[in-house]
């Protein structure tokens, strides 16, 4: 009987899973990018938003684990991303430069949500990554 | 009214997610409770709640979850009959799965909150012990269940253990192996902790 | 026996929660929120309230909330190490 050798592979990845992961990876991609860029309009925002993009990255983990992501470049933009956080409302929003420019007021809320989105995304990007590749199982780490 | 309708669905999904002995099991449960949680948000009128929890919820959790119970590594039982005759038909997989030994292993399995899943095979007994996928082979031969284990698995070591001080010691017979021929590799895990 | 029991308790607790939630229906004091829902289109120029509040009346609570998240990732750094981490660690240990 020819079905001795599928029996051999029980643990191996699953093609549903990953054909279904592979048709929705730019839908779930557009999905986050809309609900960060309409934050002040539709329900949503940077955090909602960054969310999602974190889910992109454990789905890619979930099809194929290797850890050929580079988490330090990912925690190095978001520590920079959180410092244009800080500095951006300081600088336009506590002097209240911002109610002089009403203009300006939508364009504010747009590149906000887009820093706290790609911050939370990343941030939640890295902690899954650490913790789907940790590999020191009962053991100690020296520092 | 539809809330409390919805509140109660999660109640009980709260209790199954608690009292189900299949980790797979609960993690289902528990994404279907952050969904209905996300549905009550959005009857409450706060959509930004419900996308959140929806997606950390139903999204990141539970794809983490299962991310984390793909490092828990599953102990597969391969159950093989020995005489050709026995078919592994669904009927004599209810006997042997209502059977007091089967049950027994899986209540030692899930006493030790290891995952565990029983695959009836329809290969010969030789076949099955080459295999490496399989930590733990019984082998029925209609009168007796002859376990085979690898001698250096320790946790084997602890079922036979059990199943002797249970009184089951005459109706399952343990075999050892030289160490090797069935490559464990839930054991080894546990035994570099 | 114990898991009925554990399962009863936790179900009665449920339903005494909700209940008082359904009982309940004080109204506090709405000015804050009154001041909002009316003049944050205004202030703001954003459609969404929340947004508004996020991003406009309640910046702090954004910035450290973000804050938050960062400190948190760095402790999951450190008590995650991945492997090449634990190697360099071991072996600045032994030359040191």
């Amino acid at each position: 009987m020819d079905n001795y050798d599928s029996l051999d592979d029980l643990g191996e990845e699953s093609l549903v899973i990953q054909l279904m992961i592979g048709l929705l990876y730019p839908f779930m991609l557009l999905f986050g990018f809309y609900i960060i860029v309409n934050g002040h309009y539709t329900p949503g925002g940077g955090f909602q938003g960054g969310s999602v993009l974190a889910t992109l990255f454990v789905a890619r983990y979930v099809v194929f684990p290797v850890d050929d992501t580079d988490s330090e470049v990912l925690h190095t933009i978001q520590k920079i991303f959180l410092a244009f956080i800080v500095l951006i409302p300081m600088a336009v929003l506590f002097t209240e430069v911002i109610h002089q420019l009403p203009r300006w007021q939508s364009a504010y809320l747009t590149l906000m949500d887009i820093l706290i989105g790609v911050q939370v995304g990343f941030g939640l990007g890295v902690a899954v990554l650490r913790f789907a590749f940790f590999q020191g199982v009962g053991k100690t780490w020296h520092l | 009214m539809i809330e409390i309708l919805v509140l109660l669905t999660m109640g009980f999904f709260v209790v199954m997610i608690i009292h189900t002995n299949q980790m797979r099991l609960a993690i289902v449960y528990l994404a279907v409770f952050s969904l209905l949680a996300a549905l009550l948000y959005l009857l409450y009128a706060a959509p930004e709640l419900a996308i959140a929890e929806g997606i950390i919820g139903s999204g990141i959790v539970t794809l983490l979850y299962l991310a984390a119970l793909k490092k828990n590594r599953v102990y597969t039982v391969g159950v093989v009959s020995i005489p050709s005759r026995l078919k592994v038909e669904d009927h004599y997989m209810y006997t042997l799965e209502g059977s007091e030994a089967l049950k027994d292993i899986r209540d030692f399995f899930v006493r030790r909150e290891v995952e565990v899943q029983v695959v009836f095979l329809d290969i010969p007994l030789e076949r099955a012990l080459d295999n490496t996928a399989y930590d733990l082979i019984l082998s029925d031969d209609g009168k007796q269940i002859t376990a085979h284990t690898d001698e250096d698995n320790y946790v084997m070591v602890e079922l036979e253990l059990m199943i002797q001080m249970r009184g089951f010691g005459g109706s399952i017979q343990f075999q050892r192996t030289s160490a090797g021929t069935i490559p464990t590799h839930g054991a080894k895990k546990e035994a570099t902790e | 026996m114990r898991y009925i029991l554990s399962a009863l308790l936790t179900f009665g607790a449920f339903i005494l929660v909700t209940l008082i939630t359904n009982g309940n229906h004080e109204v506090l004091d709405p000015q804050l929120y009154l001041y909002m829902i009316h003049n944050f289109f205004e202030d703001t120029d954003s459609k969404n309230a929340i947004a508004a509040i996020l991003l406009n009346y309640r910046m702090y609570d954004t910035m450290f909330e973000a804050l938050i998240l960062l400190t948190a990732i760095i402790g999951m750094k450190q008590f995650l190490p991945r492997e090449s981490d634990m190697k360099a660690g071991l072996e600045k240990k032994n030359h040191g």
